[in-house]
Parts: structure tokens; C-alpha cells; sequence
């Protein structure tokens, strides 16, 4: 079976938050500290649910990506897990679209590379956090939607999900083909293997440039008139209660939150 | 004139201050205020929210074929069909778990334009102006939607004020029959399983007691629930804590985890990432322990103790069940 996974390049989230500056013209945020993007982490779980596929069936796996300036060291992180192809659809016209157009690059690419029996996507990107891009696909593509999976399983043209949910779980099942959100309840992603490694290295990634999708992205564009970013103050005045050591700190802290009613 | 619908989440039974608070949002934001319910299963169900200050109650009527709890294409088909026959101009629903798989296929079949997690949602000028946190809470987006153009928000749960109590006019409940096609259908939910952890709601609770990566195992989680027991308080995590299997991922509180709003807000070993943050940033008084005194979590923190919790934690519980239990 052919199983596509939809994966970003973003802004490394654990970017110390000193770390993050605006800039105004392209309205992104940046990394002062010139620390290198990640593969976004719901997508490293794609991955890994797709391997998982792989590993008890006979599966084809290929990453899409559209962006620009991408690393490729960070975009061939799948290939050095296990995943067979990549597809980078780059250029400037790709630079942080809102979701609508970003699902619309992404239905014009997956038809170029042929329509699969599953995409799987993250739940969301955390760079802006949409958590749309998978839905808006599955809209344009006429895909059945399955989101939120913390497992999934599939038996001849059926897939079932396991959904979280609040306190617990569901079990959604439909036919195929189908696109497939995963949460990181899922599990861990695994770690690249040296055979991997190696292949990556020998790997070139299929290009596509704008050119080469039948898209128009401006009539696409959501109907947001502007965005503007700002950093949000988090400096509240924090009282440090200190005793002579950490067991009276523990007991002053007790008596300061009694003291004012909150216990 | 503009006409705003409010969605009640499917399973949601209860009038609480979420409900209140996006309904007062609503109050503020159009001319006229709906309410729409879901009715798969509790007849009675609208008869709770006939008291709250809307014009009228929408209950979308839906096959029993389809359960109790609806698949996402039923209801989003039902929600397509209710915009265009009551011709709403904004869709407001409380961000959850449920509205996430909701909101954006809505906002797409309808061509409106779709704002996901607001923390503010006001009128400016002709617009509407939203401010929802990016980069995991590490920027906030200011964007703006024209007037004209149809609408759907989802709003981050304890956002706004309460600002109007109660009415005493019965709102009328109109019964619908949404337009449902067979082949509408198409993802099942096969089972449904839920387990309320023991002690108090999560998302409800007054005093939240929650531990991080700090804690370094499962064990403390043991001590955090004793803590919480002497407080009457609930027991969270971040997901770090969650991710590494000492607690259950039920317990995970941020942005891809519960939102809680309590009163005290008390971290173990937590650094206070803004992706945890954008889950607990609503509590009245957040109280940290960290042996970082440069800990991030400090700077959202009205107390903060710099300590070791092995040390700082059994101390703070002897002396706080002392003092509960004087009186
Ligand atoms: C898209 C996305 C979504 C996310 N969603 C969430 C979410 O919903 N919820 C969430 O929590 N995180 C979320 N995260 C992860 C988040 O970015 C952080 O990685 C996570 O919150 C860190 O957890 P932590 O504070 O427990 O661990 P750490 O950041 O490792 O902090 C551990 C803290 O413990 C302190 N400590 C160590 N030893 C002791 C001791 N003996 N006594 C006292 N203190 C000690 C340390 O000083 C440190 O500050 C998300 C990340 C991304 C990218
Ligand atoms: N530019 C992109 N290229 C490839 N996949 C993407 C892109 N943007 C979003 N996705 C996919 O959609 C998921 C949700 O992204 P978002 O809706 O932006 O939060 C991500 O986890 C990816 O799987």
C-alpha cells in the first residue's frame, strides 16, 4: 500500500523563550539564537505511525513537505528512520501560508505524486499551532478523516483508529483510502538507524517548485485582512519564600498559602 | 444585524462558567444570540439553558441510528446545513478535544474564515478582531476579518467575563431537523470508552497539584496525590511527566492537554514551558517549586519556593494538613 505522511520544518519549540524575535515584515517568528529548525514533533509521530504500518505490511512511504529554506538534514530525518521517498514542494511563494492555501499545495503535490490509500499527518504544526491543514486536506481530497489517533490498524480496506479523548479513548473505523491525524500519546518516534543514515545521505529529495503545481495560491488566501505578532509579557512580581533550609521553605509556604486563603 | 451561534460541545450537559463566559462573548460580539444543542438522546437537555440571556435555543434533532455520542461528519454535516438555513454570521464554540476535529471542516465547507484557540475576540471598526496565541503561547496573532465575510472562532475555555446573570424569560427551545445524507457518514465510532480518574474534575477543580519532569518518576505522582487528597484538589501533569508514562496522559495539561483554571495552581518540577503555560495560565494564583531559580514557570508565579521538591514537598504537605485540619 502506498501511505503518504505530510511533514513541516519549523522553528525549534524548545528554543529558550529569550530566544524568539519577530520579524515584522515576513510575520514570523525567529530564533535569535541562530539554533537550526526541527522536523515538527507530531510529525516525527507520523512517521513512526507509518513505519508501524510498514513493519507488519508491505508499505511505501513517502514524506511531503512544502516550505522554503529547507535544512536537509531536518527533512531527511524520515528517510534515516526508515520512509522510502521525499518530495520537497519549496520555493518563496511557500513561505508561511495560512492553512487553506498550505492544504491546497498539498492536494495539487499528492495528486502529482499519485492519490495513496493513507495519508498521515500531525495533529498540529507548532509553529502557528493551526491544527487545520490535515482537515482542510481530507475536505479537498474527499478523504474519510480520522483524527487524534493513538493507534491505528488496518485489515484489507479497512482502518480502525484509536482516538484520544478526554478520560479515555474511541474506536473509529472506516474504508480506505483515508487520511489519519496522530497525537504523541502514540509513542515515541524511533531513532534513525546507520543503515538509514546512509541511505538519507544517498537520497535525493524529488523537487517541485510553484511552477510546477496547478495552483493559485492569491485566490486561495483566506479573508484574514491583516496579522500582526507580538511577544506577550509573562513578568509577574513572584514573592520567593526562603527558609533556612528547603524543609522550613516548604512549612513558610504552607502558612504564606493560609494565610491568604488559598488552602 | 448580525446573528451569532453559540455550539454547545455534543455530551455537554451542563451549564458552567465555560458556557456562561462564551455566551456573555457572544452577547458582545452581534445582534442576535443562539444557542444550538445537540439532541441525540436527552429530551430534556435544553430546559437547562432556557435561563441563560439569548434570543432562542436551537435543538438539532438527530437520528437515534447515529448514538448517543455523534460521529464528526454527522455533526458537522448538521452544523453545515443549520449556518446556511439560519444564515449565522459567526460560529463561537469553546476550544476542546471535540471542536478541534469539528471547527475547521465547518469553517471550510461554509467558506468562512476560521480562528482557532482565541484568547480575545472584539469588534474594531467594521472588523473582527482576534487574538490568538502562536508558537505554543510564545507570540500572540492579532488578525482581523471583515464584516461581511461568515465566521467561526473557537475560543480558549475561561476566556472572558461573565457579564450577565441569569434571565428570568424562558427562551424559546426551536426544534430542528438537520439535512443529514446517508453517505454523509463515513467515519464510525465503533466504541466509546471513558474512565473519570478518582477525586475531583480536572478542568473544574478549585487547587491543581501538578508535577514535571523535576519529579523524576512515577513515585512522587504517589505524594502528589496524598497532597492533593489533603487539599481536595486534583492531580495534573506536563507532558513531559505524561510522555515519559509516570502518569497517564488524562492528567496532561497545555495546549494539546486539558485547560485548567483553578484557584491554586501548585507545580513541582516544572519549568513553565509556554506550551504548558497556554493550559494553566488561567489560574488565579500559580505557586511554583523548581531548584532553577531562573525557571520560566516563576515568571507566571505569585509564590515560588527555589528548592529541592524531595525535600520542600513532604515539609509543605505535613504543615498544610496540619493547618487544614485545625478548623
Ligand atoms: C506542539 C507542542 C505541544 C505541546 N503541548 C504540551 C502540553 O500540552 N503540555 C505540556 O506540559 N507540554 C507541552 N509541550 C512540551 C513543552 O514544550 C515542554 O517540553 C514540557 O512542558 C516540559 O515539561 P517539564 O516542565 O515537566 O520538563 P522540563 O522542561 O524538563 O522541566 C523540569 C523542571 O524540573 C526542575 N527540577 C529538576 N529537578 C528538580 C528537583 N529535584 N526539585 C525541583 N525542581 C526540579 C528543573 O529545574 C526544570 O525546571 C508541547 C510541545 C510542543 C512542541
Ligand atoms: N507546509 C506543510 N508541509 C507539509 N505538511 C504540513 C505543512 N503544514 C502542515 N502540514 C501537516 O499538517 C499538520 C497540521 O498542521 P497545522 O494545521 O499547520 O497545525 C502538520 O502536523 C503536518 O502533518
Amino acid at each position: 500500500m502506498n501511505i503518504i505522511v505530510c511533514a513541516k520544518q519549523v522553528l525549534d519549540p524548545e528554543t529558550p523563550v529569550s530566544g524568539f524575535v519577530i520579524n515584522e515584515e515576513s510575520v514570523l517568528i525567529e530564533s535569535r539564537l541562530g539554533n537550526p529548525p526541527v522536523l515538527n514533533g507530531f510529525d516525527e509521530n507520523a512517521v513512526e505511525a507509518a513505519l508501524r504500518i510498514k513493519d507488519a505490511n508491505n508499505a511505501e512511504i513517502t514524506v511531503v513537505s512544502i516550505g522554503n529554506n529547507f535544512v536537509m538534514d531536518v527533512m531527511k530525518k524520515p528517510i534515516s528512520m526508515g520512509a522510502d521517498n521525499l518530495v520537497l514542494v519549496q520555493g518563496p511563494e511557500f513561505e508561511n501560508l495560512d492553512p487553506i492555501s498550505t492544504a491546497r499545495a498539498l492536494y495539487e503535490s499528492i495528486k502529482q505524486i499519485g492519490l495513496p490509500d493513507l495519508i498521515i499527518c500531525g495533529r498540529q504544526a507548532s509553529d502557528w499551532d493551526n491544527s487545520q491543514v490535515p482537515l482542510i486536506l481530507a475536505e479537498l481530497l474527499d478523504y474519510n478523516c480520522l483524527t487524534l489517533a493513538q493507534g491505528i490498524t488496518l485489515e484489507a480496506n479497512t482502518i480502525k483508529v484509536e482516538r484520544v479523548i478526554p478520560d479515555g479513548y474511541q474506536i473509529l473505523e472506516s474504508s480506505l483510502p483515508a487520511l489519519v491525524t496522530v497525537s504523541n500519546e502514540l509513542g515515541e518516534p524511533r531513532y534513525p538507524t546507520l543503515r538509514g543514515i546512509m541511505s538519507a545521505s544517498k537520497k535525493d529529495p524529488q523537487i517541485f517548485s510553484y511552477n510546477d503545481l496547478d495552483v493559485n495560491l492569491d485566490q486561495d488566501k483566506n479573508s484574514f485582512t491583516e496579522t500582526k505578532l507580538s511577544i506577550p509579557e509573562r513578568e509577574q512580581d513572584c514573592e520567593f519564600i526562603q527558609g533556612v533550609d528547603d524543609e522550613e521553605s516548604g512549612r513558610l509556604l504552607a502558612m504564606k498559602l493560609r494565610e491568604d486563603g488559598l488552602i | 444585524m448580525s446573528h451569532t451561534a453559540v455550539i454547545i460541545e455534543q455530551g455537554h450537559h451542563n451549564v458552567d462558567e465555560t458556557t456562561q463566559q462564551i455566551l456573555s462573548l457572544a452577547n458582545s460580539l452581534g445582534d442576535e444570540t443562539s444557542i444550538v444543542i445537540f439532541q441525540p438522546d436527552n429530551a430534556n437537555l435544553s430546559e437547562k439553558f432556557t435561563n441563560l440571556n439569548c434570543d432562542q435555543i436551537y435543538a438539532l434533532k438527530i437520528d437515534s441510528v447515529h448514538g448517543t455520542t455523534l460521529p464528526d461528519d454527522i455533526v458537522i454535516s448538521s452544523l453545515e446545513w443549520f449556518c446556511k438555513d439560519k444564515n449565522v454570521d459567526l460560529i463561537l464554540i469553546t476550544k476542546s478535544a471535540w471542536s478541534l476535529n469539528i471547527a475547521p471542516r465547518l469553517a471550510f465547507r461554509n467558506k468562512a474564515a476560521y480562528a482557532h484557540d482565541c484568547i480575545d475576540i472584539k469588534i474594531q471598526g467594521n472588523n473582527l478582531s482576534c487574538v490568538r496565541p502562536v508558537y505554543g503561547g510564545n507570540a500572540l496573532a492579532q488578525i482581523s476579518i471583515p464584516a461581511d465575510t461568515p465566521k467561526v472562532a473557537t475560543v480558549r475555555a475561561g476566556v472572558g467575563q461573565i457579564s450577565e446573570k441569569v434571565s428570568n424569560k424562558i427562551v424559546p427551545v426551536i426544534e430542528l431537523e438537520p439535512e443529514i445524507k446517508a453517505k454523509d457518514l463515513r467515519v464510525k465510532i465503533l466504541k466509546t470508552v471513558t474512565e473519570a480518574p478518582e477525586g475531583p474534575d480536572l478542568s473544574k477543580a478549585e487547587i491543581v497539584v501538578a508535577g514535571g519532569r523535576g519529579l523524576g518518576g512515577p513515585e512522587p505522582f504517589e505524594k502528589l496525590r496524598e497532597l492533593a487528597r489533603v487539599l481536595g484538589g486534583a492531580v495534573g501533569a506536563s507532558r513531559a511527566a505524561c510522555d515519559a508514562g509516570w502518569i497517564d496522559h488524562n492528567f496532561q495539561i497545555g495546549l494539546t492537554g486539558k485547560t485548567v483554571t483553578p484557584n491554586v495552581y501548585l507545580s513541582f518540577g516544572i519549568s513553565g514551558a509556554s506550551q504548558h503555560m497556554a493550559g494553566c495560565s488561567g489560574s488565579r494564583n500559580i505557586v511554583s517549586i523548581n531548584s532553577d531559580k531562573n525557571a520560566n514557570i516563576f515568571k507566571d508565579s505569585k509564590y515560588g519556593v527555589v528548592g529541592d521538591w524531595n525535600i520542600v514537598l513532604p515539609a509543605f504537605t505535613a504543615a498544610a494538613r496540619e493547618l487544614v485540619n485545625e478548623n
